[in-house]
């Protein structure tokens, strides 16, 4: 009997390693399409950032923190995903200040629009990344579409199993790593594919221009997470607008009058296109949708500018070691972005 | 709660643990209220339908007791007073009383059965003649079907028929009866058990058995690999050609053909693995439900392999019956005086058994393909046994090759393909489509488009064909090692072996079955329909 | 006991009888549910029908060739959002590299195209109603017609249409 329960355990435990294994090796490696990386890159830097950057797409690719660091000396990292959800950005935020306690949080309020989970793959790009906690917890119970089950996030074997038939060279050579995509949480872009003909005028018809209930209680989560950790939170507004994700005025009329009511900054970029010098036929890679490396950098040079002389973050100071690791990320950033 | 969920799994292990931890005397009620729990996942309407059937039972079972106890005093009682003639008459008085109480729970658990299974269709069919006459016709209703209830009203009504035949002593305890009814793993898709066989069992009190229990969830892990590595992952392909069924005609129609018998072997014989498993993990033994189906070699032989606990349950309380009913018997004799007994007797099992199918062929469906499918299993068997003298007189012409192993596999191979004909009648639906496919299928249209690559078009990867075509020869082979000794008991006695192959099985589940997001993950096929 | 015996079975059968006439699903079929049972969400246009839900690629080649096309990538590359744009109607189709391409919303340009039950921009709202029945909801600016999964929704400004939009929820 004894015998026969140690061999169990052997077993129990042998098939475990190889089912570990198997599932290091059948998980997205995410080598063509970087956007399911982000979230993960962020814990090689946690510590001592003056601002952290949450949100959607428009936040990783609209703002730079090396370009923050070169010009206004600021220290920031950008925790953006594709489709990040109000939410998701809470809980990012909430798994942030276990690591640090950032001066400023800003936020992109585009994602407010959506009240309900959209896709999947998005809430994988998103969560999967987070290290183990409450927060990441509370950001895969929020998230979940109806398919989705929570033992999937554990154990995502479960999810990817059927990736067994359809692997490529790239999964056995990120089995135990992955490529480091980002600078400081800023996807680069370099291409560049003008907008064609006259910028829209207006978005798809929404079936309900009230911003959803969800997604407003978050923002306020957000709010008080921050006022209790000391950190003033910012809303901004990217200045991209394309007809597919159009911010409504509806929309930002309510945001006005909540960033009002609770006394918050509001920065909407849209109107102010021309005065961060923004030319779509140079400064975006998907016609206008997304801003590449060049709109950014004006981007982030005008917000720069905003928070060093707003928001009490001009000539901060910062340890040597610090400023050793930034002056790395600055050189890695322009390797990057003139090669 | 499907068996393929992770909540179903979640729900079993909390299950066994609970059940072994109980005192050895309430083990029984942490079945059954773990077979309620299960039972209201699937909508706490339902349970009103199967308390019904409980209570009902409870009720009518007590009564033929009662009465068959009150018979009994009687004639103990009167042995002296009573000649032998009118002990016979009060006897046959005394059951025709206790057949009407039975009849009282016929009809009642059956009519609750017709009125929500077969409403919708005699609605449909009433409605065709009606628009032949130019009418409206009704709307048709859409009534809840509580899952498993022609399960276990057949289980059920299999009780009170033996209870009425006295070949049991009915239970006294209604919560005893109620756990019979409800038993969860066989809710979803069978076996149908009998009272003798199954209450005692479950009630009876079960010490934890390291080789039982491990026997039981081998068992599991089996049933689990058919359903999730085959059913599951070749259900893509059927789904395709049945979703344009004049787009998939010719070859095709012989490739669904195959493919359908596959999925539904994979897929009824796993469940069933997983409910017997289950059972034996807690000590229990249910009826074993196939015996090697595919190398039956005639229809006859198929459906005595085949969902065996359903075929004797309709023959034991449909077949059986009506051969003995009165009219019956009468024409039995009228026919013995002019054909001969022989031609009599198989007159009568012919008209037996073509209600008995007709019967089978409803309860599997509220449909005319489902009809029609138990006809045409009814009319190869009864043209088998027609011809079986034929058969007898080649048999004794060439002995060497009838005896021979090719030939065995020839039968083998032929009832396979009848019966795969046959049953897709049960997935095509339609009767005239159906039979229009099969003239399709003679002309072998689209064969060369199958074999040149046609096969990979129908949402399976060539990896996916060769992880069922690995599947299906790791079935093979095990059912094969089966029919001489358990594979089980041979590996008890070889633990390191016996751990590295539920291992293996376990990973080849884990990365190769067709579950989780991205899959549709289906249902059993019977547990969908009944 | 013959007495006693014939209760239990009446009292069963009416308990039987109660259970499955209260044992109705989800069947909607009755009359007397008004427009809560709005279902048409297709629009026809030379002949085309062109419906919410439904696979994209046949309709956009039986529409002939569209005035425009403009393309929106997802982020993360899962797909995109085109919207063709024809003389009457926009017509905006997600592209899912695993849904396939789906129509996800129709939005009226011009007075010459109507939904199937006649109403068109320009309209009164109160013909709309009409045509169309109480809506499931409505706002001073417009009238929905829903059945969860898609709606229909006609922008009303003074007591005109002004905008008709059939939109995926």
């Amino acid at each position: 009997m004894k015998k026969r329960i140690i061999i169990t355990v052997c077993a129990i435990l042998a098939v475990a390693v190889i089912l570990g294994l198997l599932q290091a090796l059948v998980v997205p490696k995410y080598t063509s399409n970087a956007e399911g990386l982000l979230t993960g890159e962020y814990y090689a830097e946690a510590e001592g950032h003056d601002v952290i950057f949450v949100g959607d797409c428009e936040v990783y690719e609209s703002f730079i923190p090396a370009v923050l660091w070169e010009k206004y000396g600021i220290s920031s990292y950008v925790r953006g995903n594709a489709q990040q959800l109000t939410w998701q950005s809470y809980y990012i935020l909430e798994d942030t200040f276990r690591y640090e306690t950032p001066k400023a949080v800003v936020f992109n309020v585009l994602a407010l629009k959506y009240g309900e989970p959209q896709k999947e793959e998005y809430n994988r790009m998103t969560v999967d990344g987070m290290k183990w906690s409450p927060s990441k917890i509370g950001a895969i119970s929020s998230s979940m579409t109806e398919e989705e089950s929570f033992i999937d996030y554990v154990f995502p074997l479960l999810r990817f199993h059927s990736r067994i038939t359809a692997l490529e060279a790239d999964d056995f050579k990120y089995i135990f790593s992955s490529k480091k995509v980002t600078h400081s949480g800023y996807l680069m872009q370099k291409g560049i594919d003008p907008m064609v003909g006259d910028a829209p005028t207006d978005g798809r018809e929404e079936l309900d221009y009230t911003l959803p209930e969800t997604s407003m209680e978050y923002l306020e989560k957000m709010r008080e997470l921050c006022a209790e950790n000391g950190t003033e939170l910012i809303l901004v507004k990217s200045p991209t607008n394309s007809w597919a994700y159009w911010w409504h005025d509806e929309w930002d009329e309510q945001v006005r009058e909540y960033a009002e009511e609770k006394g918050l900054a509001y920065y909407n970029f849209i109107p102010e296109t021309e005065a961060i010098g923004i030319d779509y036929s140079t400064d975006t890679y998907d016609k206008g949708v997304h801003l590449n490396v060049y709109g950014a950098e004006k981007m982030t040079d005008y917000f720069g500018r905003i928070l060093a002389e707003n928001h009490g973050l001009a000539e901060l100071s910062h340890s040597e070691e610090t400023t050793s690791a930034w002056q790395e990320r600055l050189d890695a950033y322009y390797k990057d972005r003139n090669s | 709660m499907q068996f393929t969920s992770y909540s179903f799994i979640a729900f079993l292990a909390i299950l066994f643990a609970a059940y072994f931890l109980s005192p050895k005397r309430w083990q029984w009620v942490t079945l059954l209220v773990g077979s309620y729990v299960f039972y209201a996942f699937a909508g706490l309407d339902c349970l009103v339908f199967i308390l019904f059937t409980t209570l009902s039972s409870y009720v009518i079972s007590r009564l033929m007791e009662s009465a068959l106890k009150r018979e009994n005093d009687y004639v103990a009682a009167n042995r002296d007073a009573m000649s032998k003639e009118e002990r016979k008459a009060y006897r046959a008085r005394a059951k025709k009383k206790r057949f009407h109480i039975l009849l009282w729970g016929l009809v009642l658990n059956f009519g609750i059965l017709a009125v929500l299974k077969y409403t919708g269709f005699a609605v449909y069919n009433i409605n065709s003649v009606v628009s032949l006459f130019g009418g409206k016709g009704f709307s048709i209703p859409s009534l809840l079907l509580p899952m498993g209830i022609s399960f276990y009203t057949f289980q059920t009504m299999g009780y009170l028929i033996d209870v009425y035949r006295a070949k049991v002593t009915p239970e006294r305890n209604i919560a005893k009866l109620a756990l019979f009814v409800s038993f969860f793993p066989q809710l979803v898709q069978g076996p149908i058990s009998r009272f003798g066989d199954l209450g005692a069992q479950l009630t009876a009190p079960h010490k934890f058995n390291g080789k039982t229990f491990t026997f039981g969830l081998q068992r599991i892990l089996w049933g689990y690999f058919k359903k999730l590595v085959i059913a599951d992952r070749v259900l893509t392909a059927m789904t395709t050609m049945l979703d344009d069924p004049a787009g998939y005609d010719g070859a095709y129609v012989l490739l669904l053909i195959i493919v359908y018998s596959i999925q539904i072997y994979a897929d009824f014989t796993g469940g069933i693995d997983i409910t017997i498993g289950i059972a034996e993990a807690m000590g229990i033994k249910l009826t074993e439900n196939f015996d090697h189906p595919f190398s039956s070699k005639s229809t006859k032989e198929y459906w005595r392999r085949w969902h065996i606990t359903m075929g004797s349950w309709f023959r034991d309380y449909i077949f059986m019956p009506i051969s003995v009913t009165r009219p019956m018997m009468k024409l039995n004799k009228a026919m013995a005086g002019k054909f001969g007994r022989v031609a009599a007797s198989k007159t009568v099992a012919y008209i037996a058994s073509g209600v008995t199918w007709f019967v089978t062929g409803l309860w599997h469906g509220a449909a005319w393909n489902f009809i029609v499918w138990g006809m045409l299993n009814c009319l190869v068997i009864i043209v088998s046994e027609a011809l079986e003298p034929a058969y007898k007189k080649f048999h004794d012409r060439f002995p060497k090759l009838t005896a021979s192993a090719v030939y065995g596999k020839f039968m083998s191979v032929r009832t396979f393909l009848l019966m795969g004909v046959i049953r897709s009648l049960d997935c095509y639906g339609d009767v005239g489509l159906t039979f229009r496919l099969w003239g399709s299928m003679l002309t072998f249209k689209g064969f060369g488009a199958i074999v040149t690559g046609g096969i990979f078009d129908l949402g399976l990867t060539a990896a996916d064909w060769l992880i069922v075509l690995c599947g299906i020869a790791v079935v093979y082979f095990v059912s094969r090692a089966s029919a001489r000794a358990s594979v089980r008991e041979r590996l008890y006695d070889r633990p390191i072996m016996s751990a590295a192959l539920c291992g293996l099985m376990f990973i080849a589940i884990i990365m190769l079955g067709a579950y989780g997001f991205g899959y549709d993950a289906s249902g059993f096929i019977y547990g969908d329909r009944f | 006991m013959k007495k006693y015996l014939r209760f239990i079975c009446l009292a069963l059968a009416l308990m039987c009888v109660v259970f499955c006439a209260a044992c109705g699903g989800d069947d909607t079929s009755g009359d007397n549910e008004g427009n809560s049972e709005f279902d048409t969400f297709y629009v026809k246009f030379d002949n085309v029908t062109i419906k919410l839900g439904d696979k994209a690629d046949g309709v956009i080649a039986s529409l002939g060739e569209a005035q425009s096309r403009t393309e929106i990538g997802d982020c993360g590359g899962l797909g995109a959002q085109v919207k063709y744009t024809y003389a009457s109607f926009d017509l905006y189709v997600l592209e899912s590299k695993t849904d396939g391409n789906i129509i996800d919303q129709i939005t009226f340009r011009d007075d010459i195209i109507t939904t199937p039950e006649g109403v068109y921009i320009g309209m009164t709202a109160a013909d709309a109603k009409t045509k169309l029945g109480d809506p499931t909801s409505s706002t001073d600016k417009a009238l929905l017609y829903t059945d969860g999964k898609y709606t229909l929704k006609l922008t009303i400004e003074g007591d005109a249409v002004t905008e008709i939009n059939y939109i995926t929820n």
